[in-house]
Formats: C-alpha cells, sequence, structure tokens
C-alpha cells in the first residue's frame, strides 16, 4: 500500500485492524506489561490482524501517558520506553506494506471546568506524541474520546506535528438506550431536510455531525468513530458524519454486541458474526466511508471476514464452517 | 515438573487447556494448515495456555489422522511429519514443563467430526478404523507423548475399540467420551466409564458437547461408576439456546463460571480439569486462578 496514508483514503478503502489490546487480554496478557515482557506475543497479534488483510496497525499507546501509565502499575517511569517500544514492535509486522498509527486517548485527567486538569492533560499528550513521532509512527489517531471538548484538546497537541490525524469519537449507549435501540435496530433516521440522524450524543451533549465540522475545522484529516458500539448502532453516527463533512470517514465498530446488557466483560458477550462486519464494511464502502476497521471485541476472525468482503485479504485462509 | 500423569492425578488436580482448535481459528489460522504453514502462531497458543496456568497441554493432532488430512489437502503422506510437529510444538511452548497429550479422533460414519470408517455392523471398517489409529499413535510414540488421548467419541463401540489400539503402547490412556448425556449407541456414561475402566482405560471423562452447567449431572454420574481419576472438559461456549452451534455467535461462557466450575469438579473428586472448544486461555488463567496455579501472573 501506498505511504500516503491521505493519498490512499483518497484512491478507495483502507483496512485498519481490530482491538489489538482486547485480543492481547483474551490471550492472557495485560498492557502495557505485554509490550515491554512479551513482544513476541504482540507481534503476533498485529501479524494475524496484518495476515488477515489489515493496512493501517494501531501501536498499544492508547493508555501510555505517563498518567495513565502510573496508574496502570506504576510503569510512568518507562514511558517513553513503552510507547517506543509499542510502535517498533506495530512496525516490525507491518514491515513497508502496512502503516503504523501512535494512538493517544484519553488521560484521566482532564476536567472540562478546570484550567489546571486541562493544562497537565495537554503537557501528557504533548510528551506522549512527541515520543510516537520520534519512535517513527506514520500517523496519529485519537481514541476513546466520549467527550468532544476533551477530543478537541487531544486533537491540537496531535496537530502540533505534521503527521496525518485520525480524530475519533465514542458515543457509549446508555441504559435506555440500549433498550430503545434493540428495536429500532439499523434503520437509518431521516430529518426533514433528508439528511440522516442519529441520536447519539457524546458526554458533553454534541452530536455527531457537530463533531465531524468541529475536529475537521481544528484540523483534524480524518474523522469517525471507534468502539463502544457495535456495527449497527455506529452506523446511524458515521452517516450523520458522512454527510456532515467532506474528509474521509473513520468506522471502526467494536465486535462486541454492545446493544445487550452486560457486555463489557470481555469475550462473554454476544458476539458479533464475522458476516456482519463484512456487511458493513461493504455498505461503508459504497456510502464513501473509507477508513474501515475494528474495535475491542474484533479478532484477527472478525478482521480477516472484512477483507475478504471489500477483497484486500492479504494471506487467504479458507474459515470452513464447521 | 515433568512426571507421569497418573502420579500427578494421584497428588491432586492437574489443570488442561482449552480449545485448540477454535482458538486457532479465532486467530484467524485454520487447522490443520496451521500446524504446516505457521507452527509459530501455534506455539504461541500452546505457550499462552502454559502461562496461564496448563499443565498438560493437547497437541493439535485431532486432525491429523491419514483420512483427515487427505481430504482437506491430499497431506495423507505427511501424517508421521504434521503430527510429530504439532507434538513437538507443544513440548517447545512449555519448555518441557507441561506434559503433551497426543489426541486421536473417532472415525465414525454420521460423526461431524469423523472420517467416516467405523460402522458398528461392518467388520472391515473395523479393520480401516484400527489402521488408521495404529498409524497414528505410532508417530505419537515416536514424538514421545506422554498420554494418549482418544477424544470425543458418540460411540462406546467405538471408543473401545481406539482403546485396544492404544492399550498396546504402554503411555497412559485418557478416553474421553464427547459430551453427551447417552451415546448415540445407548451407553450411559456410567456405563462407559465402567466399560472402558474395565479394558484398560487409565484416565475416563467427558469432553466438549456441553458447556460446565450441562456437563454435570454426566460427569458425576461418572464419578462414582469408578475409582480411577475423572476427565472434564467442557466446552467455552454456551451450548443451550439458540444459535449456539455456530462459532463465535453463542454466548461464551464466562470465565468466573469457568473459574467456579474448576472448584466444584475439584471438590467432587474430578482431577483433570480442562476446557474445550470456545475456552481461551483467559478461561484457562480464571480456572487457574481458582485452583492456585496460576504460571505466569499477568495484570
Amino acid at each position: 500500500m501506498a505511504k500516503d496514508f491521505l493519498e490512499s483514503l483518497k484512491q478507495g478503502v483502507v483496512l485498519g485492524d481490530g482491538g489489538t489490546e482486547e485480543e492481547a487480554r483474551i490471550r492472557g496478557y495485560g498492557t502495557p506489561r505485554v509490550i515491554l515482557e512479551f513482544p513476541e506475543v504482540l507481534q503476533l497479534v498485529h501479524q494475524d490482524y496484518f495476515r488477515a488483510g489489515s493496512q493501517v496497525f494501531r501501536a498499544l499507546t492508547k493508555g501510555a501517558t505517563r498518567a495513565q501509565l502510573k496508574q496502570r502499575g506504576g510503569w510512568d517511569s518507562r514511558m517513553e520506553e513503552v510507547n517506543r517500544a509499542a510502535v517498533k514492535v506495530a512496525r516490525q509486522a507491518a514491515g513497508d506494506k502496512g502503516l503504523v498509527a501512535g494512538c493517544v486517548g484519553p488521560t484521566g485527567l482532564f476536567k472540562a471546568d478546570d484550567k489546571g486538569s486541562i493544562s497537565r492533560a495537554q503537557g501528557e499528550w504533548e510528551e506522549q506524541v512527541a515520543v510516537l513521532v520520534s519512535a517513527g509512527a506514520d500517523l496519529l489517531v485519537c481514541e476513546s474520546f466520549d467527550r468532544l471538548d476533551e477530543a478537541r484538546l487531544a486533537l491540537t497537541c496531535c496537530k502540533k506535528t505534521s503527521l496525518p490525524t485520525v480524530a475519533t469519537v465514542d458515543f457509549p449507549l446508555g441504559v435506555e438506550e440500549i433498550r430503545d435501540l434493540r428495536w429500532r435496530q439499523s434503520v437509518d433516521r431521516v430529518d426533514p431536510a433528508g439528511i440522516p440522524t442519529s441520536e447519539a450524543r457524546t458526554r458533553d451533549e454534541a452530536s455527531p455531525a457537530e463533531c465531524a465540522r468541529t475536529l475537521v475545522d481544528d484540523g483534524a484529516d480524518v474523522v469517525g468513530s471507534s468502539g463502544a458500539r457495535e456495527p449497527q448502532d455506529m452506523w446511524p453516527v458515521v452517516r450523520e458524519m458522512r454527510e456532515g463533512v467532506e474528509v474521509p470517514i473513520a468506522f471502526f465498530p467494536g465486535g462486541y454486541r454492545t446493544s445487550r446488557p452486560g457486555w463489557e466483560t470481555i469475550r462473554e458477550a454476544m458476539l458479533i458474526y464475522g458476516i456482519e462486519m463484512a456487511l458493513y464494511a461493504l455498505q461503508a464502502k459504497v456510502h464513501g466511508i473509507h477508513c474501515i476497521g475494528g474495535c475491542d471485541g474484533a479478532g484477527p476472525e472478525l478482521v480477516r471476514s472484512m477483507a475478504q468482503a471489500l477483497g484486500c485479504e492479504r494471506v487467504h485462509i479458507e474459515l470452513r464452517p464447521r | 515438573m515433568k512426571d507421569n500423569i497418573l502420579e500427578m492425578l494421584k497428588q491432586g488436580v492437574v489443570l488442561g487447556d482449552g480449545g485448540m482448535i477454535i482458538e486457532a481459528r479465532w486467530r484467524g489460522y485454520d487447522t490443520p494448515d496451521v500446524i504446516v504453514e505457521h507452527p509459530e502462531v501455534l506455539r504461541q497458543i500452546h505457550k499462552d495456555f502454559f502461562r496461564a496456568g496448563s499443565q498438560a497441554l493437547q497437541a493439535l493432532t485431532w486432525w491429523t489422522s491419514r483420512t483427515q488430512l487427505d481430504r482437506r489437502h491430499r497431506w495423507g503422506d505427511r501424517l508421521g511429519e504434521i503430527t510429530r510437529a504439532a507434538i513437538r510444538l507443544a513440548r517447545e511452548a512449555s519448555g518441557g514443563e507441561a506434559l503433551v497429550g497426543g489426541c486421536l479422533n473417532q472415525t465414525a460414519s454420521g460423526s461431524w467430526t469423523g472420517p467416516y470408517i467405523f460402522s458398528p455392523d461392518n467388520a472391515g471398517s473395523r479393520d480401516r478404523a484400527c489402521a488408521e489409529w495404529d498409524e497414528h499413535i505410532a508417530a505419537m510414540v515416536e514424538a514421545d507423548v506422554d498420554i494418549l488421548i482418544p477424544e470425543t467419541f458418540g460411540r462406546l463401540d467405538e471408543a473401545r475399540l481406539c482403546l485396544s489400539r492404544c492399550k498396546k503402547t504402554d503411555i497412559p490412556t485418557m478416553v474421553l467420551m464427547g459430551g453427551m448425556n447417552r451415546m448415540s449407541d445407548g451407553a450411559s456414561p456410567a456405563e462407559c466409564a465402567r466399560t472402558l475402566v474395565g479394558e484398560g482405560a487409565d484416565i475416563v471423562g467427558l469432553v466438549c458437547g456441553h458447556d460446565p452447567v450441562g456437563v454435570w449431572p454426566a460427569v458425576l454420574e461418572m464419578r462414582q461408576a469408578v475409582d480411577v481419576p475423572i476427565a472434564c472438559q467442557p466446552a467455552g461456549h454456551r451450548r443451550s439456546g439458540p444459535n449456539t452451534g455456530v462459532l463465535r455467535e453463542a454466548m461464551i461462557v464466562s470465565g468466573k463460571e469457568m473459574a467456579e466450575f474448576a472448584l466444584k469438579a475439584k471438590a467432587e473428586g474430578i482431577h483433570y480439569i480442562g476446557a474445550c472448544c470456545g475456552a481461551g486461555p483467559e478461561h484457562i488463567r480464571a480456572m487457574a486462578q481458582a485452583l492456585g496455579c496460576e504460571r505466569y501472573p499477568v495484570t
């Protein structure tokens, strides 16, 4: 694939990977420990996605700011090492045939009405992004933000570099919505002007279209949504974003059946069918949503289904029904 | 710790592993292809189970008999090489620390996994099934397995026949019937256990078929019927309810439930505890934590 991420998106669909951190957890390895102590395991996870057909690999750096690492078991003094190693391992799996994304996620510090917390969060991200850039990431991805204001701040830090940046926003479902969505399924709602709308809102009450427009104005090269929703529930969100802006849209639904209560526990939820991921990947392509992948719960098998549908499977393996 | 399985079972519980074929498939690899084409992936799966706490690893030989290999890729002539490779990979994964079992599959006509050889009323088919197993067992003996595991049998008569071939070696043999309340030739779990033990099985038990809830009555019946160690390896997929036959589409059994099952089994004197299809390293880790034999704790 072309080295230029944005150029590839202009030409057609780019297939990302699935939920690498969750996949490592399913195999019995916690993050960030897996990065430093079991790099060969992490490399195999990336490689499994590579063989399935992924073209972009998200390095396992989402929770690797200094503050987050401290919280996750006192790894903060090794912040630089963790980020460098995560990018390196992803690069080893991708070789020169794939792109490596440095991931930036919430720091746990951000409070909208506290200036001190905002500048601390900003400091955390700037420090991490500098390491990701010097480690050789090809692009940056802001992930797992359920607030627009926080996502904007992270994006600002990313845009101080010259790397293309994908800014995604989550729209987690409340219990009421889960109940409601069971009946609505994936039917697109349309407003009087004929534009698809969703009821999704971030925690600071921004709609998907509003998120998309704001993030593009702030300089995001790609906007979209990642995780927190299964394909059918994320579909209206990305459709709304698609209508709202001109830039490429990222569609990274979760591999867990998030419309069922209790899905949060790993591997215990009703999982998404491979065929379902494949159909949504095709549907996204038809609607001009070009950056496609999976998130937590989407293992190599689900990404393979998408790759088979999109015609970009790298090493063909026939998954026979049994 | 590598020791005779029977000695280990006398001392207490032995933790097995989860479902290799499904775990490989989950990661995007097919069986038996993964043995030949991506050995590093297979070794890593074994290693993940070992690190979680497995004390006995089952090599991926369940699908490497001559007929099965031929059906897939006309690889029948490579039976010896592929079977030995599968066993070597399991051995390497633990650095020789865990026991390695070699699995043998049923061959009965009408079973979904079998290569359609064994048919109860056909003497010729019995000979063909024996030839199939003999060749497979010979490769396992050559690779020096610690346990022979004829497994997932749906018929007692076929399991008996396979056991008789395993008993020609001096390797401890663990016969695992498919997790059903009654076999398709009418035998109850207790009857299976008594007959197989009478014919020399060192360990008997149940595998796959049921989830931990469904397997319970049958395994208790076996426990009460005989004095040898009992093995129980339920599926990690929920087997009761709709859509449960299809991979990854079933409600998956939680690690917590697996851990509770492991403790319950231990309390009932069921000493070989493991899991099957749908149970990954995470499940085995949960069981290992409950049983106090987790090997490398991972935060």
